[in-house]
């Protein structure tokens, strides 16, 4: 089944359903690609506006990915369950967790390893790979942790192009938020912005449509976004704000 | 046009010489090279460091496969090695007969630290950069492939 365009007026919502993904199962690793990544590759799915990468990965205890490198990269972590150990050609060596956003900037070129910190634990992350706004950044290392009440029925600002969160070279914004059942957020989109909604846990609706763990949608020329927790727990969204 | 691959292959107990590989895989990846790091195996009894567990865990042994799919070899010693002491007496008889079966043959092979006078025969030329500035060695042999592909 192919991505659904629902028109409302004027604005346009595309659904990307969460088993319409890209999947891999290396036993160590397990993830879902929302758009082409490694050996998942689909044309129609290569990114949204400087989106590039969302990838939903389950580590296993003790396993991870060894040395490899990025260019020209905004790359963003965010944990939602169990401790990935990172280090870096830059000398950063950091554990991240729940309520903690890390963001490295691979500019002109970077080394790094990200392992399950846990010989027990797997560990759930969300990969973002953001498109920066220009090549040859200096490589730069960030690690934020929030309050888990900053995320709960309000926007939290995980990365942007200003202070107030990790920064990114791109004209994008990153929240989370976590919603009860019926407990909602609103987001104005302004004149020629686009927004990229991907449900991490549980259920949620936007605008009226219906989203579950996994899935994600495309808005665009949509002035406002409503989203509401659904189901029995309601859910977490990571909401991208892109220009 | 494909990206060059620079394969690092190093030894090393301390972490010393890692630093050394890693900062030539950054100069690669300037260079807009894909890279592979590959650790060769300690020598038997070495004493378990915390250094020593991580890099087990981070890295794999260098395959006959990632010599063949690399543009770019480079070997990374610490500077008491030599072509006798574990562990490139086992690995460089490996090389040595990639090198007489011709499988080197195009590719950029460049060897630093204390094995490096002795791949001479096995067109591994030594790369005193490396000592000074791995990152800018990396990121030359890189813009080397590039440069010898566009011509």
């Amino acid at each position: 089944m192919g991505s659904r365009t629902i028109n409302l007026e004027v604005s346009m919502i595309t659904l990307r359903r969460s088993n319409e993904r890209g999947h891999s199962n290396r036993g160590w690793l397990d993830s879902y690609f929302t758009f082409s990544f490694a050996d998942y590759y689909d044309p129609k799915h290569m990114g949204f506006r400087a989106l590039r990468v969302i990838n939903d990965d389950r580590i296993e205890p003790g396993q991870g990915f060894g040395p490899h490198g990025h260019r020209d990269m905004e790359i963003i972590t965010y944990v939602l369950e169990g401790h990935l150990l990172h280090r870096d050609s830059m000398g950063e060596q950091h554990v991240l967790g729940p309520n903690e956003v890390q963001t490295m900037s691979a500019g002109t070129g970077i080394v790094h390893s990200e392992f399950n910190a846990s010989d027990k634990e797997r560990v759930h992350s969300i990969q973002i790979w953001i498109e920066p706004s220009a090549e040859d950044f200096k490589p730069s290392y960030q690690q934020i942790a929030f309050k888990p009440e900053e995320k709960r029925g309000r926007l939290r600002l995980l990365a942007g192009p200003d202070v107030g969160a990790t920064t990114i070279h791109q004209d994008a914004k990153l929240y989370a938020t976590e919603l009860q059942p019926k407990q909602s957020v609103s987001h104005s989109l302004s004149a020629g912005r686009h927004a990229w909604l991907q449900v991490v846990r549980g259920d949620v609706n936007l605008n009226g449509q219906d989203l579950h763990e996994g899935d994600a949608a495309a808005v665009s020329e949509e002035s406002g976004l409503t989203i509401a927790g659904s189901g029995a727990a309601g859910g977490e969204i990571l909401l991208f704000d892109l220009g | 046009m494909a990206q060059p691959v620079v394969l690092i292959i190093f030894s090393c107990q301390s972490g010393d010489t890692e630093k050394v590989a890693l900062a030539a895989a950054v100069g690669a990846i300037q260079g807009r090279a894909l890279i592979r790091l590959r650790r060769l195996p300690d020598p038997e009894g070495s004493s378990l460091t915390d250094t020593l567990t991580r890099m087990r865990k981070e890295y794999v042994p260098p395959t006959e496969k990632d010599i063949a799919g690399a543009d770019v070899v480079i070997l990374a010693s610490s500077e008491n090695s030599n072509a006798s002491s574990v562990p490139w007496s086992s690995f460089l008889p490996l090389v040595r007969g990639l090198h007489q079966d011709g499988k080197l043959t195009g590719k950029i092979c460049t060897s630093i630290g204390g094995i490096a006078p002795m791949m001479t025969d096995m067109d591994f030329s030594p790369a005193e950069i490396m000592m000074t500035d791995p990152v800018a060695l990396g990121r030359s042999l890189a813009d080397k492939v590039r440069a010898a592909r566009s011509a």
